[in-house]
């Protein structure tokens, strides 16, 4: 690992983003928006756990609510006992809410902001705001990618459904002016995705790729292999090399495969890519990112018995993506890498590397962020005329905003986190 | 005075990570290993480590494939019971065992769970052979082998360090507790075990016997002698005096019901049939009427489950689902603490209709077949018997209730394999919504309130797990409350306990109480001695 860390590619990238990350946090200051409901939101979550503990187990649960009484019941529970840690404003709007002569009222408001304005600010309800979120990004000069939302499998036939309807999403999407980008989840692709059920669960996600990779090349569509977590990374790790090694898709080259820097065998497992790559003789792209599922793997991992996959700090993964990303960089050619952070002193890390080796204007160098929390990001890189790829987590069925609920948790999580860059920044 | 006793520190056994090719290549070429090599030779029953020739052959059938022999396992006559009670009556390292302190027995204890480690792989490939176990839940069952072992063994010293600290002894008296076994100057526990936790439950209540200063007789389950074998080969090599173990494989009607029915062994531990546990009872109170000195105890019993998982309408479905699935059809339903009866509440029938829906797909998707090959879910049940018990039962599902889903079975399966059948429709008194199935069927209920929930889950003579399933955390406190059972899980499902942190064990038909993997589980094994001493000397306190 030190290796890398002595070169000065690594050297002279770590120094620059040292020396820039004050003034480029302040331009993504600059342009966050700090008081529209959402920020004054999760500005007070990130203060107060029990706050945001709270606020996640209510939007969480809010699809299973069937009424007025049933979302207070729940309001009651989770949101009410923290109240006072709100914005004095927003602290008394969510007493008041819950008054018996407004309540009724109260909680269709409530659930109204949450559905209409917040949630909108993470996820694509429909089809129109689809377009526009689109059409907003292009004139940025950010390209998007479309992450399908409700991944949960449990029978042959949700697994064929979900299969099914990225066909035709890329029927539909793929095939125009630029190409369709998508994420897919290998774990939706079959009901028994599990590591004890490694060789089924590698060989049926294996044939659907395929299936899909076919339809990708058919319609101008990429798609990008979401990461999973730990213990089942292993099968969309393997399912992915089969599937790349197969002489019909043997020349494909804009595959592309999430890398979790928060793992400590991240090291390791780029430089797996890496030999895949130059015995595959063709490239393909690693969306390097941090990864989403911090203190699910820590507690699982403690369930297990097992030492925890995971970095223990923020240091650790920050200083892990740098040495991964520099690695992978500097096999540039028989791999591509797109950093995917929303940390300023990560991406102008990345930059000080790509600038470096002259890779500046090569237009397979991108860096991806999530509408949504990645959009001051997003706007800072394009000024600068880095290519930007935008992530829009979209409805499959449109309108069920609702449904999406866990997505926004899991994000609400993740940018309240004390340690969270973004986190830090809005504070 | 303040006495610092440290609570035991201690930690389950590490699961095995699957996705790692090392472990999968492991397992498989153990399960050729064991085919090729260690099965065929003898195994037999044995007295104080010695093998014995002569006892009445058994074949074990391979339940996933009956064409092949696993092993022959030669079974104890009766007679065997009264030689292995005459001979650790008269062993002096017998007595000298139960004269021990606690916390010098301990390290035995950690052996034998380091002798189980080492066999690991054996283990997992035996009950995938043996009983039909998926390689998963076969390691979890090692792991709690293990974990019986390493806490049994800290408990005992717990117990020991702990002694009179929490008596009060003012100046002048000073009182301490001491323990011994319970029982005579050379007490025998038998320890009959079940055949669906062939490891586990075979280790716990035998090592706990054995920390407190037991000579043990280790009974089996017919179906899993193998497994028996290897157990009782491991506890040997961790060093266990010979003449304070003895092997006794055999059939419960004989080697089961000497053991039960011979007065010079002071108690037993028994899991398994509601049946059998009645008999064990009965047996004991009616000895226990013209006998004189030490009571027959019945130290441990567990029987069976009805077990219920409650579901409110603000639960996450896919969650529900997988648990439900897991619980109820893992290791095709042959756990007692299997759940058999899910209670969904929903009164405005908002969501009972998907969860119907997308479960029966599921429960149709299901992969049935042998364990060797891990892509499936569900293997077979344990034996002819068992296969014909539950065919009739899902039979009666069908005259009872309604079928909403059925999976399928290998179509040229040579194993006893039933398909996993969800059924609806049925009367809270239904026989399939009462009796215990040990197989997978699940029987679902709609139901219009908690309150009539709490009910039907309470309307079983049993009382081992439940499950609640809810995002409302004052309504799952409530029901935890109101529902009996001796675990309670919520957001969970009902199997799955591991020691030192779902101590299990139920009331009501399911058990005498006793928590496995619970500090509390070698008291019943235990008698306390109180001795308070006079430490006055010339009117003076002498301490």
């Amino acid at each position: 690992m030190d290796a890398i860390k002595n070169t000065a590619l690594y050297r002279n990238a770590e120094r620059h983003a040292a020396l820039l990350t004050p003034i480029f946090e302040r331009e993504i200051r600059e342009k966050s928006s700090r008081y529209s409901l959402a920020a004054l939101l999760m500005r007070a979550a990130g203060r107060d756990a029990r706050l945001q503990k709270g606020i996640l187990q209510f939007v969480s649960v809010l699809p299973m609510l069937s009424g007025g009484e049933d979302i207070y019941e729940h309001y009651r529970q989770f949101v009410l006992p923290h109240a006072g840690a709100l914005p004095p404003l927003l602290s008394f709007g969510a007493r008041l809410v819950a008054q018996k002569p407004f309540r009724s009222i109260g909680m269709k408001a409530t659930v109204w902001l949450i559905e209409k304005k917040v949630a909108p600010r993470f996820i694509i309800a429909d089809e129109k705001a689809y377009s526009r979120a689109k059409a907003r990004y292009a004139a940025l000069g950010a390209e998007t990618n479309v992450d399908f939302l409700g991944e949960d499998v449990l029978s042959w036939a949700e697994a064929d459904r979900y299969l099914d309807f990225y066909i035709k999403a890329m029927r539909r999407y793929g095939g125009k002016e630029a190409p369709f980008n998508a994420s897919v989840k290998f774990s939706a692709l079959y009901p028994f995705f599990k590591p004890e059920n490694y060789a089924e669960s590698k060989r049926v996600v294996a044939g659907r790729y395929a299936e899909l990779l076919r339809v990708a090349e058919e319609t101008n569509s990429c798609l990008a292999v979401d990461a999973e977590r730990y213990a089942e990374q292993a099968i969309v790790e393997a399912a992915f090399f089969d599937v790349l090694m197969r002489p019909e898709f043997r020349r494909v080259t804009n595959a592309k495969i999430a890398l979790q820097t928060y793992l400590k065998n991240a090291l390791g497992k780029a430089e797996r890519f890496v030999r895949f790559a130059a015995e595959r003789r063709a490239p393909f792209h690693i969306r390097l990112v941090k990864g989403a599922y911090l203190e699910t793997e820590r507690a699982l991992a403690e369930q297990k018995g097992w030492d925890s996959p995971v970095w223990g700090s923020k240091k650790e993964t920050d200083e892990s993506f740098q040495e991964t990303c520099a690695f992978l960089m500097a096999h540039w050619g028989r791999i591509f890498v797109a950093p995917a952070t929303h940390n300023p002193q990560s991406v102008l890390f990345a930059q000080s590397v790509a600038g470096q080796m002259g890779l500046r204007k090569d237009p397979r160098f991108t860096f991806e962020v999530l509408h949504g929390l990645g959009e001051p990001m997003c706007r800072a890189l394009c000024e600068k005329e880095w290519r930007v790829l935008v992530y829009l987590p979209l409805l499959k069925e449109e309108g069920k905003l609702l449904d999406a609920m866990g997505y926004f948790a899991r994000r609400l999580e993740e940018n309240t986190a004390g340690d969270n860059a973004l986190h830090i920044l809005a504070m | 005075m303040h006495h610092a006793i440290a609570l035991p520190a201690l930690q389950n056994e590490p699961l095995l990570d699957f996705q790692k090719d090392e472990v999968r290549d492991s397992i498989t070429r153990e399960v050729s290993r064991l085919r090729r090599e260690a099965l065929g030779g003898s195994m037999s029953y044995s007295i104080a480590g010695v093998p014995c020739l002569g006892g009445i052959p058994h074949a074990r059938e391979n339940p996933s494939d009956i064409r092949e022999t696993i092993g022959t396992v030669g079974f104890a006559p009766k007679e065997a019971v009264e030689e292995a009670v005459a001979r650790t009556l008269r062993s002096t390292v017998a007595r000298d065992w139960a004269r021990m302190s606690l916390s010098a027995r301990a390290p035995y204890l950690r052996r034998v769970a380091q002798k189980i480690r080492e066999r690991r792989y054996l283990f997992i490939a035996l009950m995938m052979l043996e009983v039909g176990k998926q390689a998963h839940r076969a390691d979890a069952e090692v792991c709690e082998a293990i974990d019986f072992c390493e806490h049994y063994a800290a408990y005992a010293e717990f117990w020991e360090h702990l002694g009179g600290a929490l008596l009060r002894s003012p100046r002048g008296e000073k009182n301490t507790v001491s323990y011994r076994p319970y029982g005579p100057r050379v007490p025998i526990c038998a320890s009959i075990q079940p055949w669906n936790f062939p490891l586990a439950i075979a280790t716990g209540p035998t090592v706990a016997a054995l920390v407190c200063g037991h000579s043990v007789i280790l009974k089996p389950a017919e179906q899993s002698s193998i497994i028996g074998h290897f157990l009782a080969e491991a506890i040997y090599e961790a060093g266990i005096p010979p003449e304070v173990f003895h092997f006794l494989p055999g059939t419960g009607e004989e080697v089961g019901r000497a053991l039960v029915e011979h007065e010079e062994i002071a108690g037993v531990s028994f899991t398994g049939s509601l049946a059998v546990c009645r008999y064990i009872e009965q047996t004991l109170a009616r000895q226990n009427e013209r006998h004189r000195g030490w009571r027959r105890r019945a130290y441990t019993l567990e029987s069976g489950g009805k077990n219920p998982m409650i579901v409110l309408p603000d639960a996450d479905l896919n969650s529900v689902i997988a648990d439900a699935d897991e619980s109820a059809f893992g290791f095709q339903g042959e756990r007692c603490s299997a759940l058999s009866r899910l209670l969904f509440v929903d009164e405005k029938g908002l969501r009972y209709g998907e969860f119907m829906e997308r479960f029966a797909e599921r429960v149709r998707s299901m992969p049935v077949g042998s364990p060797e090959d891990f892509k499936n879910v569900i293997g077979p049940l344990v034996d002819r018997e068992a296969y014909a018990r539950v065919r009739l039962y899902q039979a009666l599902a069908e005259e009872e209730g309604k079928i909403a889903a059925r999976g399928s079975v290998p179509e040229a399966g040579m194993g006893y394999f039933v398909p996993p059948v969800l059924v609806h429709g049925l009367a809270p008194s239904a026989r399939v919504a009462q009796e215990e199935i040990f197989g997978p069927v699940l029987a679902v209920f709609r139901t219009d309130s908690v309150e009539e929930a709490i009910r039907l889950a309470n309307g079983s003579s049993f009382a081992l797990t439940a499950s609640i399933h809810t995002n409302n955390p004052e309504m799952a406190a409530r029901i935890a409350r109101e529902i009996e059972a001796g675990v309670v899980y919520v957001n969970k499902g009902t199997t799955g306990a591991m020691p030192g942190r779902q101590n299990f064990g139920g009331g009501k038909d399911s058990g005498n109480g006793a928590k496995a993997g619970d500090l509390t589980y070698l008291l019943p094994f235990l008698h306390q001695t109180h001795i308070s001493e006079n430490t006055m000397r010339c009117g003076i306190p002498m301490e």
